[in-house]
């Protein structure tokens, strides 16, 4: 399966699920506080008739019939919607758990306002009520909301149930949660369909591609021999003039083209052939040979490679990989070049870098096929770099290239 | 010398026909049945064998060939990795199109050279039979292969690039059970190294 589909999928799979759990905690936690609200407006009105419904204060209506349109009194009484649901409603008054104990300022004397609940004894309830007499309002015992209030000396302390209420908000939590898992369920599945869909026209693309190009690049090298063994002839017949020489430097470069080539796609087909190798020798060995290169063209060469460095990984595909990367410093550095290598927590780490004429910022189109930065130099193949992702893929590692300060740094990890 | 030139390209073999004049008579043969009949029929000194030649297979032509201890140099389109380079029924050597003429003749004076070669190369714990192309016991060798073991028997620095060429040496060292092997020394380039165990 193409890495790029498998991450397309985890990538669509997290935006859902972040979306999804951002949505319904939403929903949750808007659910909750507003269980809370509601609890806290039946405090309230029961706070404004001094804890009981039947405290005498609030006239339904001259007739003693429900009136709807009727106001309660009370200091925070405004507002209140009245109806048949409504929280000041005989509905309510029937229906709600709760009980109200009026204690005297100093707390010695307890008298129960109102006591409508059955999970408690009117004893657990002076008892209750009594350990909540420093707070205001909240939670108690997970279900219960709670109100401490003052009046004339006489502080109140008013619990009602709400379990049945937070009951209702717990299922809408269970059913998110288990609804969330079955569409990241569904949503996965669909992705594997869609995934497909998406990546094997790229990957048919791309195998097409890279067909194209190892087919075309092996029908190419015979006929170079010839060009260039037919070319030869001729010179020896007629003795070596400007198109002939013109005729031999094309080859030469269609020789390099072809080379490099050669390399695309190379660990398509098959794994790669590991082996424990000397990461550290390799890369002093490549520097060692190529360090007069470097001084000829007037750039400044400094390494700092860890010694013993060793990695498991196809000693070919390294080895080249370096030549690649030094290759790739001294043809574009203007005056200095650097190279790392170091082992950092069992992953080797390789640091490429040189100065450069490019603006700052991430620069990772350079291990793109074909592709040329702006500072390309002529007969560049932009296909050197494209050789170096292909070897760090294959290998599971990751290559990053970005200019800072003037400074073009290729990372790779492996 | 007598050189058979095999290749399924005819201006390819028309080419080098002429360019490789001056080495030797040269016998080409554009398919695998071909190779076969004038490899029982005529004695060569050395044979040039493109990786695909029609109607025989490749490997069977290499081995055919160098049953008859004649050394062959392979022609091919492709880089040739040290996978390939540590499978049986080795050629003596492999040329990479696109190649030069002064490199194929360099390589056919080095392989007959070698085939004819009478000395021994000693490379730590191993010995070297060169013109057997054979690791004493052990695996064959290709002349990239003998031309490191040659260097580093003389105590001449090598600094191949050959990446593919020292590994695979490598694997063939430690399949003939030596405690040689060959490892990058900083600055001093490739050298033989014998573990005391």
């Amino acid at each position: 399966m193409n890495k790029a589909e498998k991450k397309f999928r985890w990538y669509a799979i997290l935006v859902i699920f972040v979306l999804l759990t951002v949505l319904l905690s939403v929903i949750n936690g808007v659910n909750v506080t507003m269980a809370a609200s509601d609890a806290d407006e039946l405090t309230q009105m029961l706070a404004d008739r001094h804890g009981s419904f039947r405290s005498g204060e609030y006239d339904p209506g001259a007739s003693g019939e429900y009136d709807p349109g009727a106001v309660p009194p009370g200091e925070s009484g405004k507002g209140f919607r009245m109806g048949p649901m409504g929280p000041d409603s005989p509905e309510m008054n029937a229906s709600l758990r709760y009980f109200t104990i009026a204690f005297t300022q100093k707390g010695e004397t307890a008298e129960t306002v109102a006591f409508n609940i059955s999970s408690v004894t009117e004893d657990e309830a002076v008892e209750w009520a009594s350990s909540l007499l420093r707070e205001k309002t909240g939670w108690t015992r997970v279900t219960y909301r709670y109100r401490v209030y003052r009046d004339h000396g006489t502080t109140y302390v008013t619990v009602i149930d709400q379990g049945r209420e937070l009951l209702a908000s717990f299922r809408i939590l269970i059913i998110s949660a288990v609804g969330e898992v079955l569409v990241l369920v569904i949503g996965w599945l669909l992705l594997l369909g869609i995934g497909r869909k998406i990546y094997a026209p790229l990957e048919e693309a791309d195998r097409k591609q890279k067909n194209f190009i190892k087919n075309a690049n092996k029908e190419f090298r015979v006929p170079l021999t010839v060009i260039d063994g037919n070319t030869e002839l001729t010179e020896r017949k007629y003795g070596p003039d400007e198109q002939t020489r013109s005729t031999h430097r094309q080859i030469a470069k269609m020789n390099e083209l072809v080379d490099k080539l050669g390399s695309v796609g190379i660990f398509d087909d098959e794994e790669i052939a590991r082996a424990q190798i000397p990461v550290s020798e390799y890369f002093c060995a490549a520097l060692d040979r190529e360090a007069d290169s470097f001084s000829a063209r007037g750039v400044g060469l400094t390494a700092e490679i860890a010694p013993d460095v060793t990695l498991s990984a196809d000693p070919e595909a390294i080895s080249r990989l370096f030549d690649e990367l030094i290759e790739n410093a001294r043809k574009y550095a203007l005056t200095q070049a650097a190279f790392a290598l170091k082992s950092e927590n069992g992953v080797v780490v390789i640091l490429a870098s040189n100065d450069t004429d490019l603006p700052d910022g991430p620069a990772d189109q350079a291990f793109d096929r074909f592709t040329k930065l702006e500072n390309a130099k002529e007969g560049s193949t932009g296909l050197g770099l494209s050789y170096v992702k292909e070897v760090v893929r294959a290998h599971n590692g990751r290559a990053q290239a970005a200019v800072s300060g003037g400074i073009f740094t290729l990372r790779i990890t492996l | 010398m007598k050189i058979l030139f095999a290749a399924a390209d005819r201006d390819l073999l028309e080419c080098y026909q002429q360019l490789l004049a001056g080495c030797g008579e040269i016998v080409t043969a554009f398919d695998g049945t071909q190779v076969l009949s004038l490899i029982s029929a005529e004695h060569f000194d050395v044979a040039i064998l493109d990786s695909v030649v029609p109607r025989v297979d490749h490997k069977t032509l290499v081995v055919k060939i160098r049953e008859k201890h004649l050394p062959v140099i392979v022609l091919t389109e492709e880089k040739v990795s040290a996978r390939r380079l540590a499978e049986e029924a080795l050629p003596n050597a492999y040329l990479s199109y696109p190649f030069h003429s002064e490199t194929l003749i360099a390589v056919i004076q080095n392989v007959l050279e070698t085939a004819s070669s009478d000395r021994r190369l000693t490379v730590g714990d191993v010995e070297v039979v060169l013109s057997d192309f054979r690791i004493a016991g052990g695996a064959g060798l290709t002349l990239d292969e003998i031309k490191v073991l040659h260097s580093l028997s003389e105590g001449k620095a090598v600094t191949t690039r050959d990446g593919a060429c020292v590994s695979a040496l490598n694997e063939k060292l430690a399949a003939v059970g030596s405690a040689t092997r060959i490892r990058y020394r900083t600055k001093k380039g490739f050298e033989p190294v014998t573990s005391d165990e």
